[in-house]
């Protein structure tokens, strides 16, 4: 541990003992590891950055009216954590198998937060693994961690992008939301030049920056009814013709469609349990696909084309197998 | 260093490679922190007023209490998003109760909510309930009994499982068993699965490693599949697969496949432009399967 951890963990018990508040002269005075030829100004900059490290610890420092410091206690000790043992043992499958994720991007984060949320260290061996993205996973987990870091401080980020025809084009864009899906990330944001909320795979951006000017002061305000599950498609929701589907869901597999709909469209249920699922839909021949793949009990009922579509295409497979 | 010292109770003698895990640390800098962290506490720094702790024969020795911190802190902004963000990914959104709980009493000033508007790492959140149950089972080696839909089964099963691993692949979560029912090593999709509950019935680990055979296409049977259009073949939508040749526009991809009722239902979603050339039992179930709408759609 360095002479700065020291300090820091120094000032931490000291403030939290202290019965009253103290000024930052006492502080100076009390603490080991602040050194006795430092100047006053050097001081406060190093008293500053400590006081910070801390909060960003979890720590809840107050400062008075006459620049006084306290830790608040109630706010800076968490309650204490009452879960069953199945749910402790689903918080460390998840965290482990998250953790060893490079495309997860919160990994360093994470392992700090499940050393403070577990009563103990004495836990069974967790065995689980994680993959969210596939594609690049290093590349995708550090682009993701820190566009989530300027999402964070609402930082504009400037990138390289290659569209699927393969061009590249240098883009400016205001981070609001990420997203992963199919073994890649998604970000979601407005494109300043364009001036238009598009979505980018992560997999495809390259030379990612993110404004380092001014750091403590956001570059742009995300829309207060911003919600990123709206940009999350399913795989028959790519395409130029907009149209509305009618999917019914037999009532036995009606359990599968929180999994199934992705909490898209509307679900409407049946008096014998079936569901009626009304969608946008931009792809016909994804629809069926997607139909055909996540049946039986799946079927399309409009719009009424596609429906005899969909039965026209079992015949052609049915005459190519025969 | 302040995230463990609530952990450091009189009397507690914890491996050092248990805090190096934890911390994601090597050992020889874990055994510095500690010795440094015995050098901290409170003025007037007199030996009762330092933490109480030293390091001997790999294991952190904790000898009186705590001056201060024998409470674990809360969660900063950011190990709050992580931990919201990874339970988000096993399928615990920002209303399950697990969440909620957690978060209260750990972040009192975080929202969950408000991150599920921002920063989706997971498409679905239905799949909570059936994970606790796996990962419990999978904790204490007992045994769980699913009520499981197989990838294009006409039928739920009910099958008692002996969990081995949890595995996440792009995003869905699976669980690498040893299948009672079918008396032999089986990897299940937990959004696929109705129930899951453990029994408290124990099992040993098999000590061959069956947990690594999750998505291993070896010693699965492999169907030879013509794709009229070159494009439209995607190893993504079709794991394992090697194209064997390449016939004008089209091209011919060997898919191995695990269950017969996945495969032929994959090649007739594909309306045709995908053909079954090898083995007879999958092209004749794909025909059986197209040749009745009912059975294919339901």
């Amino acid at each position: 541990m360095s002479d700065a951890t020291e300090r820091l963990v120094n000032l931490a018990m000291y403030l939290a003992a202290a019965t009253e508040p103290v000024t930052a002269e006492r502080v100076r005075a009390d603490v080991a590891g602040y050194p006795d030829d430092q100047d006053e100004a050097a001081f406060l900059r190093m008293f500053e950055r400590d006081k910070d490290d801390l909060r960003a610890a979890g720590l809840t420092i107050d400062v008075d009216a006459d620049g006084r410091y306290r830790m608040d206690s109630s706010a800076t000790f968490a309650a204490e954590v009452s879960l069953s043992a199945e749910e402790f043992a689903a918080l460390r499958a998840a965290a482990a198998a998250l953790l060893e994720d490079p495309s997860f991007p919160f990994s360093g984060d994470l392992r700090f937060a499940l050393a403070k949320v577990e009563n103990t260290l004495d836990v069974p061996e967790v065995h689980a693994s994680a993959a969210i993205a596939d594609e690049c996973p290093d590349l995708q987990g550090d682009s993701v961690a820190r566009i989530a870091s300027a999402l964070g401080s609402a930082k504009r980020v400037e990138f390289a992008y290659t569209n699927s025809r393969g061009e590249t084009a240098a883009h400016e864009v205001e981070p609001y939301g990420m997203f992963a899906r199919e073994g890649r990330w998604y970000m979601v944001g407005r494109d300043t030049a364009l001036d238009q909320v598009r979505t980018y795979a992560l997999s495809r951006v390259s030379d990612l920056t993110v404004n380092a000017s001014r750091p403590k002061t956001p570059d742009y305000e995300r829309p207060d009814d911003f919600d990123v599950s709206a940009y999350i498609r399913l795989p028959f929701q790519f395409g130029p013709e907009t149209f509305e589907a009618v999917v019914r869901i037999r009532h036995d597999i009606a359990w599968r469609a929180p999994a199934l709909t992705a909490g898209k469209g509307v679900l409407a249920e049946d008096p014998d349990g079936t569901l009626t699922w009304t969608v946008t839909a931009r792809d016909r021949e994804r629809l069926m696909q997607w139909v055909v793949e996540n049946g039986p009990g799946i079927t399309v009922t409009e719009p009424a084309d596609l429906a005899r579509d969909l039965h026209e295409g079992l015949a052609r497979v049915a005459a190519r197998h025969g | 260093m302040l995230t463990l010292l609530h952990h450091l109770q009189p009397g507690a003698a914890i491996p050092l490679a248990r805090l190096a895990e934890v911390v994601g640390a090597s050992e020889s800098e874990v055994a510095d922190d500690i010795t440094t962290l015995s050098l901290c506490g409170v003025a007037p720094y007199y030996p009762d007023d330092l933490v109480a702790v030293f390091v001997e024969d790999g294991l952190v020795n904790v000898w009186a209490p705590l001056p201060v911190f024998d409470r674990a802190v809360r969660l900063a902004a950011g190990e709050a998003r992580a931990l919201a963000a990874a339970l988000q990914a096993a399928g615990f959104g920002p209303s399950h109760s697990l969440t909620a709980r957690l978060l209260e009493a750990a972040a009192a000033d975080f929202s969950a909510d408000e991150l599920a508007h921002v920063i989706r790492s997971a498409v679905s959140d239905s799949t909570g309930e059936v994970y606790k149950a796996i990962a419990l089972g999978i904790e204490r080696s007992e045994t769980v009994r699913i009520a499981y839909r197989r990838a294009g089964a006409d039928t739920e099963t009910e099958r008692e499982i002996e969990p081995l691993a949890l595995v996440n692949d792009r995003g869905a979560w699976y669980v690498s068993a040893f299948c009672r029912l079918a008396g032999a090593p089986r990897t299940f999709r937990l959004d696929r699965m109705r129930t899951a509950e453990v029994t408290g019935t124990p099992f040993s680990r098999h000590p061959d490693g069956l947990a690594g055979r999750a998505f291993s296409p070896e010693g699965l049977p492999v169907a030879l599949l013509r794709f009229d259009v070159a494009d439209d073949f995607s190893e993504r939508d079709w794991p394992g697969a090697r194209v064997v040749a390449r016939r004008g526009r089209g091209t011919d991809v060997e898919v191995p496949y695990a269950g017969t009722a996945w495969i032929a239902r994959m090649v007739a979603a594909r309306m045709g432009t995908v053909e079954v050339r090898e083995p007879a039992d999958v092209r004749a179930a794909v025909r059986a399967l197209a040749t009745d709408p009912s059975r294919a759609l339901g």
